[in-house]
Order: structure tokens, then C-alpha cells, then sequence
């Protein structure tokens, strides 16, 4: 069991709307207890791949198996039992605003489980101390930092020990500091948990740091992937502009655009 | 040619994005109904929005209610004297307030105060992610939060227009007898003979039920279709207020209408 994959996607394809494509023909896997990291431009479509993985987006081509199960035609019914054994941390966190940090932890306990008051308030503490914020229990999500909330918002995320943990741009806003923790928790936990893990991100650097696989998206397609040590070594262009952060290469300066002198001069509007 | 064609196409996909919309109003409003279940099995859940669309609103309504009943005994009294008949002014007052100014302001000052908080908070809850996050974690968001927000709409309602009915009537009490010197005897014993309790009171809390059904159906809709950006939430907190004070009138013009045919 252990070559098995938690996720496959194969010939994925996305679209809102007929006349642009955001995801095209996207294979990959993501392997149990590896964490793979998807990377890409900003608007690439990163974050459209992860709600499709979760269910919240039908895909207009191709098919999405997670734990084996083809998410495609599920009833919400049978979504809603798969989505118990995965998490998602998304960008911002998106804590309860209404609730304290302990009742936000504690919420999928309490929803799901029919556990008493007491072995709740261990677990969450426990899981609190997991991201070193057991003392900030009693603060409300507007109490904490940007760093301090996406830490809580990743102890809600384990709150059930699931066994597919989807991060969506987790180290988006941070200072380096919270965004070292952030990095590191993500790793720790998923070994500790025995998990497995997705990271939608740009950042590369701190990416580099702690998964095992990457993937490059460009235009909605799959145009690189490799292990991190490959990665650093590719000379492809894109990877390489990617990676040293290049401004300008395969992904244009400009927004395409009319020629600069027929804007200018008016020709571009006749 | 093209300007017409154009237009009518315009006019078209107008008309049809609001057929659209009334669809999916409809169907949410089904939803939000079958999770009734959730919202009174977790009862703590429809009490605390009780809280805040009901005992936050206390304030606004009783005064309102007050000073409603007041302008109504200066008014009616007025009106009365001319014609020898001050002492009907309870059952004036009363009447007046519990077969319509009752329900009905209290559930336009409802949708302002109680309705477009719920229509805030739903939209910002949408725009920060919290209802993807909940829907994520297996929890479906119309049974944990929208349920609960409407139901406890819709049981405050009538709860604040009694009290804004009851408010009036001692506003009218306090501007006819105290101020203005008509009998007290007259005023409450002509009341109690004239307002009946299965045409008028009844009739009045029938209407703010409805009342309380149209205007949190709308608050929680707009909030739930709000775009998730903060001028989206702007708009549909404006929407519910200007939508649901609309249909608080036009519903009760039908109401009245079948209620009170000139009996």
C-alpha cells in the first residue's frame, strides 16, 4: 500500500465559461504521505485544481479519483463523507469570525463527533499546542496576527487527523519568520499524522525547502515537474524563470497588448 | 439594426438573469425550509440568533412603538372631537396598531435594523471564505448557518410587533388620558369591546408571521448570493433592505385585502 496514491487526476479540464479555459488536460498524483506542491503565476488556475480535488467544482473534462473514489459525480451526501477524512487550509485562513479560537478548533470536533466536552477541550489544546498557540485560546480570530491565524486556522484544519491536507497559498502575506513555522509545521505535520499533503504556492524558495514533489502550472497546463534537487537544476525556461524569479521570459512582462506606437498614435482604436 | 438587436439582447438577458435569480431564490428558500430540523433540534443555535435579530431590536421597536402610539393619540384625538366621539380613541389607537401600523412598521424597522445584519454578515462570512471553509469541512452551510438566522427571524417577528402593538397603545394611553384628559374607563373598556381577537389580533400576528418569513428570506438570500467583494455586500445589504421594505407594503395591500374585505 504504501506506492498508493491518494489523489489522480487525469485529462483534467476546467472552464466557467466556453471562450477561456483556465485548467486543460491536467494529469498528476500525489502519493501517500509525499508532500507535493502544485506552483504556478498568479491566476494560473493553482487554486481552481485544489477546489476540484475537494469537490467544490465540477471539471468540464477528464476525472478527479481521490482515496480511489471518483469525485466527478458525487451527491453532496457522498462528498460530504469524503471531504471528513480531508482538510483545507486555505489562504487567508478563514476562521470563524464569531468564534473564539477554541471554538473555531474545536468546531468540526463538535459537529462531527459525539465526543463530550472534556476529551474536546484535551484535543483542541492539544492541537493547539501542536502550532504553539495553546496560550492564545481564549483570543478572537481579530485578536490574532496574520501568522497567528493561519496557525490556527491549521490546527482546525488537523482538528480530525485527516489523511489529505490541502494548502492553498499557505505562505501568502507572511513575514519570513511565521512563514519559516508555517513551511515546517506544514512538513512536520503531515509525517507526524502520517498524512498527505497539497500545497498550491508561488513560493519557491520555502516550497524548495519542504516537499518532495513539484509540479509547474503555466496557462492551465502541466509544463514541468520534478523533484526539488531537479528543479533547482532544470534549465527549462519557464522553471528557470520561475525559480530565480526572472521578470521577464516565456511568461511575457505585458499583458497582451496592441503594438505600444499604434496605442499611442490611435491606430490601435481604428 | 445592430443598436436594436443589440438592446433586445440587452433586455433579454436582463429579464432572464432575474427569472434565473428568482429560480435560485426559490430553490434556496426550499433548502433553508428542509433544514428546519437542524435549526430547532440545535435549538442554542436559532436562540442566539433570536439574540441578535430579536433582543437587539428590542430597543428601536419599543421606542418606535411608543412614539408611533403617541402621534396616533394626538392625531386621532383631533379627528374624534370634532365629531363628539373622543372617548373612541382607544379603540382607534388600538385598532389601528394591531391590525396594521403593528406589523407593519415594526417589520420595515425589522428589515433595517435585524434584516441587513444578517445580509452583512452572511455576505462577509461568504467573502472571507468562512462558508467554502465550513462546506469544506463537511458542514453545510445552509443548515449551520442560514437555518438557524432564518428561523430565528421569523419567530422574533411577530414577538416584536406584539411589543410594538402593546408600546403603542400605552403611547396612546399616555398622550389621551394622562395628557389630554379622556376618560380612562371609556378608553380601555371601548377598546376591549371593539377589538375582536380572532379578526383583529390575530389577523395582525398572521401578517407579521408573513412579515418575518418575506424579510428574513430575503436577508439571508442576499447574503448567501452576495458577490463576495466588499461592494458586493454593500450592494446586497441594500438590496434587502429596499427589496423586503417593498414587499412588506405590496404583501400587505394582498393581506388587508383578503383580510378585512369592508368588514
Amino acid at each position: 500500500m504504501a506506492e498508493e496514491n491518494i489523489v489522480e487526476v487525469s485529462d483534467l479540464s476546467f472552464s466557467y465559461d466556453a471562450a477561456r479555459a483556465v485548467l486543460t488536460e491536467i494529469s498528476l498524483v500525489i502519493p501517500r504521505g509525499k508532500v507535493v506542491a502544485i506552483m504556478g503565476g498568479s491566476g494560473c488556475g493553482k487554486t481552481t485544481l485544489l477546489r476540484l480535488i475537494g469537490g467544490a467544482l465540477r471539471p468540464t473534462g477528464g476525472e478527479v479519483r481521490v482515496f480511489g473514489q471518483l469525485v466527478n459525480q458525487m451527491t453532496q451526501d457522498e462528498l460530504f463523507d469524503l471531504r471528513r477524512r480531508m482538510s483545507m487550509l486555505f489562504q487567508f485562513g478563514a476562521l470563524f469570525t464569531d468564534m473564539s479560537t477554541f471554538d473555531n478548533v474545536a468546531f468540526q470536533m463538535r459537529e462531527h463527533t459525539a465526543l463530550p466536552e472534556a476529551i474536546i477541550r484535551d484535543l483542541v489544546l492539544m492541537k493547539l499546542h501542536a502550532v504553539g498557540l495553546r496560550g492564545a485560546q481564549h483570543l478572537m480570530p481579530a485578536e490574532l496576527s496574520g501568522g497567528m491565524a493561519r496557525r490556527v486556522a491549521l490546527a482546525r484544519a488537523i482538528a480530525l487527523d485527516p489523511e489529505l491536507m490541502m494548502y492553498d497559498e499557505p505562505f501568502a502575506g507572511l513575514d519570513p519568520i511565521s512563514l519559516g513555522v508555517i513551511g515546517q509545521l506544514i512538513r512536520t505535520l503531515n509525517d507526524a499524522l502520517g498524512a498527505t499533503s497539497i500545497v498550491v504556492t508561488h513560493d519557491v524558495q520555502e516550497s524548495l525547502k519542504i516537499v518532495d514533489y513539484i509540479y509547474f502550472i503555466s496557462d492551465g497546463r502541466i509544463v514541468a515537474q520534478g523533484a526539488p534537487a531537479q528543479v533547482k537544476a532544470s534549465t527549462a525556461p519557464f522553471v528557470h524563470q520561475f525559480v530565480w524569479g526572472e521578470a521577464d521570459g516565456p511568461v511575457p512582462f505585458h499583458y497582451p497588448a496592441p503594438q505600444y506606437r499604434d496605442d499611442l498614435t490611435g491606430a490601435a482604436a481604428q | 439594426m445592430t443598436r436594436v438587436a443589440a438592446l433586445l439582447i440587452g433586455v433579454g438577458s436582463r429579464v432572464t438573469g432575474m427569472v434565473w435569480r428568482l429560480g435560485f431564490a426559490a430553490r434556496f428558500f426550499w433548502a433553508t425550509l428542509r433544514h428546519t430540523g437542524t435549526a430547532f433540534r440545535r435549538f442554542d443555535l436559532t436562540v442566539r440568533e433570536l439574540y441578535f435579530a430579536g433582543v437587539l431590536s428590542l430597543i428601536i421597536i419599543a421606542v418606535s412603538g411608543l412614539f408611533v402610539g403617541m402621534v396616533l393619540g394626538l392625531q386621532g384625538y383631533e379627528t374624534l372631537a370634532r365629531y363628539g366621539s373622543s372617548e373612541a380613541l382607544g379603540v382607534l389607537v388600538a385598532l389601528s396598531l394591531v391590525r396594521e401600523l403593528g406589523p407593519v412598521v415594526a417589520a420595515l424597522l425589522f428589515a433595517s435594523r435585524a434584516g441587513s445584519a444578517i445580509t452583512a454578515e452572511i455576505g462577509l462570512m461568504k467573502a472571507t471564505e468562512q462558508l467554502d471553509a465550513m462546506e469544506m469541512m463537511a458542514v453545510d452551510p445552509v443548515a449551520r448557518v442560514v437555518a438557524p438566522r432564518f428561523w430565528g427571524g421569523v419567530l422574533s417577528m411577530p414577538l416584536l410587533a406584539a411589543l410594538f402593538s402593546a408600546m403603542g397603545i400605552f403611547g396612546g394611553y399616555l398622550v389621551g388620558v394622562v395628557l389630554i384628559g379622556v376618560d380612562p374607563g371609556q378608553f380601555w373598556s371601548q377598546m376591549q369591546a371593539a377589538v375582536d381577537f380572532g379578526h383583529d389580533v390575530l389577523n395582525g400576528v398572521i401578517k407579521s408571521v408573513v412579515f418575518g418569513i418575506a424579510v428574513t428570506w430575503i436577508a439571508v438570500f442576499e447574503g448567501y448570493d452576495a458577490p463576495p467583494t466588499a461592494e458586493g455586500v454593500s450592494r446586497a445589504t441594500t438590496r434587502t433592505v429596499v427589496t423586503s421594505s417593498l414587499a412588506i407594503l405590496a404583501i400587505d395591500f394582498v393581506l388587508t385585502a383578503f383580510m378585512f374585505r369592508g368588514a
